[in-house]
């Protein structure tokens, strides 16, 4: 299982999504987007668009803090 | 603690409830925690009348930080049922009611647990919110020895979570930034024993009893009194597509999303204090940012403008409005339009931040407390709204100035007048 965080450090739903995949036991590379432009592009043009946090998670983009979405993911 | 002494505690917790192979009651309470003194005479009693069939068990949490955290105990007291090492029922939690321990314990031991999944927990106080007003409020009603629990549907602060900088706030060493804030005031509520609930929607009140209801996405609370504290999100930029553009070039949150605009060309709308505050903040990022006011001034303070306009990256079009969003994928350019001459322009842009007020979150009170025809909640001086025991504090009620240092006051006001009125009801 391989799930990305595309985040800012000042963003708090960005702080809220991982707070929330740890508690699920889900490991997950930390990507600051405000550090690191390339990967920032990657994130824009994985989810079409510039908002964070997107979360991929095994090639599923889901874009913001969507928590069902990610209950759903994680269950499965 | 390494993983042994960790996986040794959880071993030694199974091994010693289920002891003689029998279903177990087990108690989870901690120091300074009213409701568990008043729980305590009620468990050993029923311990005394059902020991022979299942074994009751209480254990401090601080005594067994693994097994609490990893049963995900929260709320003190809470009371789970254990059988053949499976959690059974639901939990307990709170101020517990004799007569529900009984009956999950005959539950229990009948073997008919009917499956809920959602939780109850009874308390002195629920604050819905925790941005300032929320928080303040807790600090107080947690310093008056009342059980209570902060509700948030996000993650605590409110909209001071996604300011950079503030520097109206007394007591502060001249600035501090908002996440800063927050953490401080959430360090200080659970120091005096509130408890937090983060990421918890609200779907349901209802006010009517003496005791109130309030409705989560998956537990039940029930309090003597409430504390609204809900705050307002942002105004949306009235234009079409506005949905549509969303995180494609328009945006609503700088703090969160600023950073992805280096060496971008934004505007910002709006002319308050948040308007001109982040643009300022924004040129960290952008090459240059626009703000584009509706009249031909600004309302932010004389000190926020100062920095604005001493600052190169920034510039300003004043009496115009955004009438459009256009661009492909992403927004790349905006029709402007000055509402004196009504002569229309278009402006090349990367992104937009929009700062132009906010509105009150009060749809789920609509019905069961008075609300203005703005959607603010109704008040008098002592934060009580129409409906005895129910409180508003900070942005969702109606009042001419709404800062943090103001937010916090009504919050130490609707505690204290909560904390009468339940000593009142108690009597």
């Amino acid at each position: 299982m391989a799930v990305k965080v595309y985040s800012t450090p000042t963003c708090p739903y960005c702080t809220m999504a991982k707070k929330f995949l740890k508690e699920n036991n889900v490991t997950f590379q930390d990507i600051d987007v405000s550090k690191d432009r390339q990967q920032a592009m990657e994130m824009v043009t994985k989810s079409g668009q510039r908002g964070v946090p997107v979360i991929d998670f095994n090639g599923q983009i889901i874009v913001g803090f969507d928590k069902s979405r990610l209950t759903h993911l994680i269950s499965h | 603690m390494d993983n042994e002494a960790k996986i040794e505690e959880m071993n030694a917790f199974h091994k010693k409830i289920h002891e003689n192979g029998k279903a177990a009651v087990v108690l989870f309470y901690s120091n300074n925690c009213p409701p568990c003194d008043v729980f305590e005479p009620v468990f050993d009693k029923y311990s005394m009348g059902y020991s022979k069939d299942i074994n009751f068990l209480s254990f401090n949490i601080k005594d067994i930080p693994v097994v609490s955290e990893r049963l995900m105990v929260r709320s003190m007291p809470t009371v789970i049922f254990m059988k053949a090492g499976e959690e059974a029922c639901s939990r307990l939690s709170g101020y517990i009611e004799p007569s529900d321990l009984k009956e999950k314990i005959e539950n229990v031991l009948g073997g008919i647990c009917p499956k809920e999944s959602r939780k109850k927990v009874t308390a002195d106080v629920v604050i819905i919110g925790a941005g300032p007003a929320g928080l303040s409020a807790a600090l107080y009603t947690a310093r008056a020895r009342l059980y209570t629990i902060v509700i948030d549907r996000a993650m605590p602060g409110g909209q001071v979570a996604t300011t950079f900088t503030i520097e109206n706030y007394a007591g502060t060493k001249g600035s501090i930034t908002g996440p800063e804030l927050v953490e401080n005031m959430v360090g200080q509520v659970e120091e005096q024993g509130a408890e937090l609930v983060e990421l918890n929607e609200i779907t349901e009140v209802d006010f009517s009893g003496k005791l109130k209801h309030v409705v989560s996405e998956d537990t039940d609370y029930y309090a003597k009194a409430v504390i609204i504290a809900t705050g307002a999100q942002p105004r949306p930029l009235p234009v079409e597509k506005e949905e549509e553009y969303r995180g494609r070039g328009l945006h609503y949150c700088a703090t969160c999303d600023g950073a992805l605009y280096q060496d971008a060309d934004i505007i910002v709308v709006g002319g308050g204090n948040s308007a001109v505050e982040e643009a300022v903040n924004l040129t960290k990022f952008a090459r240059k940012v626009t703000l584009i006011n509706r009249s031909d001034g600004f309302s932010a303070t004389k000190s926020g403008q100062k920095k604005f306009f001493d600052n190169p990256k920034t510039d300003v079009i004043w009496n115009t409005e955004v009438r459009e969003l256009k661009g492909e994928m992403f927004i790349d350019r905006v029709i402007l339009e000055n509402n004196k001459t009504g002569e229309k322009s278009e402006m090349a842009v990367d992104g937009i931040f929009t700062l132009i007020g906010m509105i009150p979150r009060t749809e789920l009170f609509k019905g069961h407390v008075n609300i203005d025809e703005n959607g603010y909640i109704l008040t008098n001086e002592n934060m009580e709204t129409d409906i005895p025991g129910i409180y508003a504090c900070g942005d969702v009620r109606r009042k001419y100035v709404r800062q943090i240092a103001n937010a916090v006051g009504d919050g130490a006001i609707a505690a204290i007048f909560a904390e009468k009125y339940i000593s009142s009801e108690d009597e």
